[in-house]
């Protein structure tokens, strides 16, 4: 059997195309296009062929081939855990290097990317975008995320009151 | 910061509590939608200690419309801390003796912890404090588990082992007594009653507990949730005349354990250093039936034989896990001395206790006493 399957094309390397909102056609290897949860369904849903291209219409094209970047770099990471509720994953703030990198770009491409990430159903790199969005407001205060998020402070005297108040019972472990 | 709740959600939960506060306070969109991870990581478990402002504080917190469902655990730190202020302080002064200025600092000092001794003393003696915890399990209604925390003495402060214990005892009592009187007033649903594993040096008097019959026929309702209990008791005062009137007969533990029919778990050391009767097992046997028992673990217990097989006959279903540490069991205890005749290898003891368990573990044979301190003064 594995003699046979040699001159067989790799599944895995098998070019898929895929459409963007603003349609256009971007190939991609299988592989490296089913880190995302979403696509790798439809895919199996629409059998193994998958020479028609796939609809992705909430994501633009700028917006994929940066997702499509990351999924490259890690298309050979073990699959994400279903272990949600694990603490240290969300606590920690870690961010490996390459990942860093990658998400210095500019805020609205972060959230975008975010975005993709939760719609395409990409956990390690939702988790990436969340914890770099965390990690820009780290240290900060109240004043300084509001500059650096662009938000309109609409909270009454007596409001952040009751914050200060609330934010004082919370008890850390 | 224009992102759907749940990605908001997520953000929040990578944040650490300090920067989570300043979130919140961003403006009222984020504030509510961090609103559920702040809950979750940090309202969850609440540590209070039985004193009008952290009771007043909890009160608050149940009783937010938004964060008071979160509470699950709820910590009771009994700790004294107001005595091992008031003690270090006199440490400190006795150390100053040749500097007449720093003295008369701690002295004032010394003044001040001693007026918030008093009000401290006030306020459990006028029964506020069980007033206010009754209040607040009103509003709470219904609780996972409630945890009893009491931190050791350090090396430092144990110059006198036997007086910090003493101390230990009736600081724990005072709490775990009140709030079981505020269970039973306010009906309060609670699963388990423990004291924390890690900060176990609190014990709770056996004899001196001032109890009502009419809290204890509350007790049995209240607690018919209750699945698990841990509990330390020790009595080792030698009992002054003053004393006598308010013991017991039966003891608390017997009749707080005949009270809590549907528990599973029970880990209960209960060891007797004073002029009570000893043998506080027979009463438990008389008592006690838990049919429901499926791990007991008893620490340093001196019980008749008999006693003790009676006491898990009643659980012989459902008991899977024995746990015998530093027991005394025996046929009959000699004399006035109450030294007791019998080790646990007695011939046939391990089968009897074994036909009613299939869990069993049993820690060696221990003279009577013998490693007690290790185990009392945990530390």
């Amino acid at each position: 059997m594995a003699a046979a399957s040699t001159s067989a094309v790799d599944p895995a390397k098998k070019m898929i195309m895929l459409t963007t909102s603003d349609n256009i056609d971007i190939k991609v290897e299988r592989e490296v296009a089913e880190r995302s949860i979403l696509i790798k369904n439809l895919l199996e849903d629409l059998g193994s062929e998958g020479d028609e291209p796939i609809p992705i219409p909430n994501v633009n094209e700028a917006v994929m081939k940066k997702v499509l970047e990351w999924c490259e770099q890690h298309r050979k990471d073990p699959p994400a855990t279903q272990d949600d509720d694990s603490d240290s994953r969300k606590k920690s703030t870690d961010i490996d290097e390459w990942d860093q990198k990658f998400m210095q770009v500019d805020q609205e491409m972060l959230f975008e990317i975010i975005l993709a990430a939760n719609y395409l159903d990409i956990k390690a790199l939702l988790d990436v975008g969340c914890k770099t969005v965390a990690n820009m407001i780290k240290g900060k205060s109240p004043d300084e995320i509001r500059k650096t998020f662009n938000i309109q402070n609409d909270f009454t005297p007596e409001e952040e009151d009751q914050i200060r108040r609330e934010n004082e019972w919370a008890e850390d472990r | 910061m224009d992102l759907p709740t749940e990605l908001v959600e997520n953000i929040a939960y990578s944040l650490p509590l300090s920067d989570l506060r300043n979130f919140r306070l961003t403006c009222s969109s984020m504030r509510d939608q961090a609103l559920h991870p702040f809950k979750d990581r940090f309202f969850r478990r609440r540590t209070i200690t039985v004193t009008a402002d952290s009771l007043k504080g909890l009160i608050d917190v149940a009783g937010h419309p938004q964060i008071g469902s979160a509470l699950r655990d709820l910590v009771i730190d009994a700790t004294p801390q107001l005595e091992k202020k008031y003690t270090d302080c006199q440490r400190r002064i006795r150390d100053a003796q040749l500097d007449d200025g720093l003295r008369q600092l701690l002295d004032i000092e010394l003044r001040l912890i001693n007026e918030d001794r008093v009000k401290l003393s006030d306020f459990a003696k006028s029964g506020q404090d069980r007033k206010l915890l009754a209040l607040a399990f009103m509003v709470i209604g219904r609780l996972h588990s409630i945890a009893f925390a009491y931190d050791g003495f350090n090396e430092s402060e144990a110059e006198d082992a036997m007086y910090h214990l003493r101390r230990a005892q009736t600081e724990m009592s005072r709490p775990f007594v009140s709030t079981i009187a505020a269970i039973a007033f306010s009906g309060l649903a609670v699963e388990e009653i423990t004291v924390q594993n890690h900060r176990r040096s609190g014990f709770v008097s056996i004899g001196k507990l001032k109890f009502s019959s009419t809290q204890y026929s509350q007790l049995r309702p209240a607690l018919a949730h209750l699945r698990v209990l841990k509990l330390d008791l020790r009595d080792w005062l030698y009992a002054p005349a003053r004393w006598m009137v308010s013991v017991e007969i039966p003891p608390f533990v017997a009749r707080f354990l005949s009270r809590v029919t549907e528990l599973r778990e029970l880990d209960l050391s209960c060891h007797i250093y004073s002029s009570r009767k000893e043998d506080v097992f027979t009463e438990i046997a008389n008592m006690v039936r838990l049919p429901h028992l499926v791990k007991c673990t008893l620490g340093l217990i001196l019980a008749k034989e008999e006693n003790l097989l009676r006491f898990l006959q009643a659980s012989k279903t459902s008991l899977k896990h024995l746990t015998l540490r530093n027991c005394v069991i025996h046929v009959a205890l000699l004399g006035n001395d109450k030294i007791p005749a019998v080790d646990l290898e007695r011939p046939g003891l391990k089968e009897k206790i074994l036909s009613h368990a299939r869990g069993y573990e049993l820690s060696m044979p221990l003279p009577y006493f013998q490693y007690f301190w290790d185990d009392a003064v945990r530390a």
